[in-house]
């Protein structure tokens, strides 16, 4: 894996944990 | 670059760090294994204690725990990149800083733990709580083993024991990290998000 591709990566992953905390705060993800 | 597992082993390719991380990797993997298979069962037979567990856990917490992993990982892998160029000053650097951002985990969880107690959030508080607390502090101990491994090729590489062309132990640090990071992502939706 290139850098470049780790930083993408990373990024997503950032991206993910944002909607992840947003989703767990109000209870968006209920039903999964 | 580090030695392959065995000599005339690997003709395709190199496995990075040693064949003792790849041992305990696998280890970790089959006992985590074994944790989620608990949760599941015990999904299974409360799904309401499971559907409303999350509400009372601090989503923060989780979340910057993920950030902070997830960006001492991205370091690490500065470090290694940083190494194979010879560069050690750059991979002590990219080594301390996951090392600092590492040590924000077990800080932010011993406030998320303060905040759940304050909140009636112990070990008594249910089956979802009691789960929660098994994993995520046995995931605790794992992520200080890689703490300390860290401040280890940290020293490691101020002594200038690392190359470009042998840096086995800081891959093997590395992977071993990446494997922590990789155990927590799972952890943060099946305790903090998913209901």
């Amino acid at each position: 894996m290139t850098i470049a591709a780790a930083e993408r990566v990373w990024v997503l992953l950032l991206a993910l944990t944002a909607a992840g905390a947003l989703l767990g705060e109000t209870g968006g993800a209920g039903g999964l | 670059m580090s030695q392959p597992l065995a000599d005339g082993a690997i003709t395709g390719g190199r496995v990075p760090g040693n064949a003792g991380i790849w041992v305990g990797i696998f280890c970790v993997l089959v006992e985590f294994l074994l944790l989620f298979t608990v949760y599941f069962v015990a999904k299974a037979h409360y799904p309401e204690a499971f559907l409303t567990g999350p509400d009372k856990l601090a989503t923060v917490a989780g979340a910057t725990i993920t950030v902070l992993l997830l960006t001492s990982g991205y370091c690490m892998v500065k470090a290694v990149a940083a190494i194979r160029d010879n560069r050690r000053r750059a991979t002590l650097v990219w080594i301390l800083l996951a090392l600092a951002l590492g040590l924000g985990y077990p800080l932010v969880k011993f406030f998320e733990i303060r905040w759940n107690i304050a909140h009636g959030v112990d070990n008594t508080a249910g089956i979802f709580y009691g789960v929660y607390y098994y994993l995520t502090l046995n995931h605790l101990v794992h992520v200080s083993w890689g703490i300390l491994g860290l401040g280890w090729v940290a020293v490691r590489t101020g002594i200038g024991a690392y190359s470009a062309a042998e840096h086995g132990g800081l891959e093997a640090a590395a992977v071993y990290w990446h494997t922590t990071d990789v155990i927590w992502l799972v952890i943060f939706p099946f305790f903090y998000v998913l209901r």
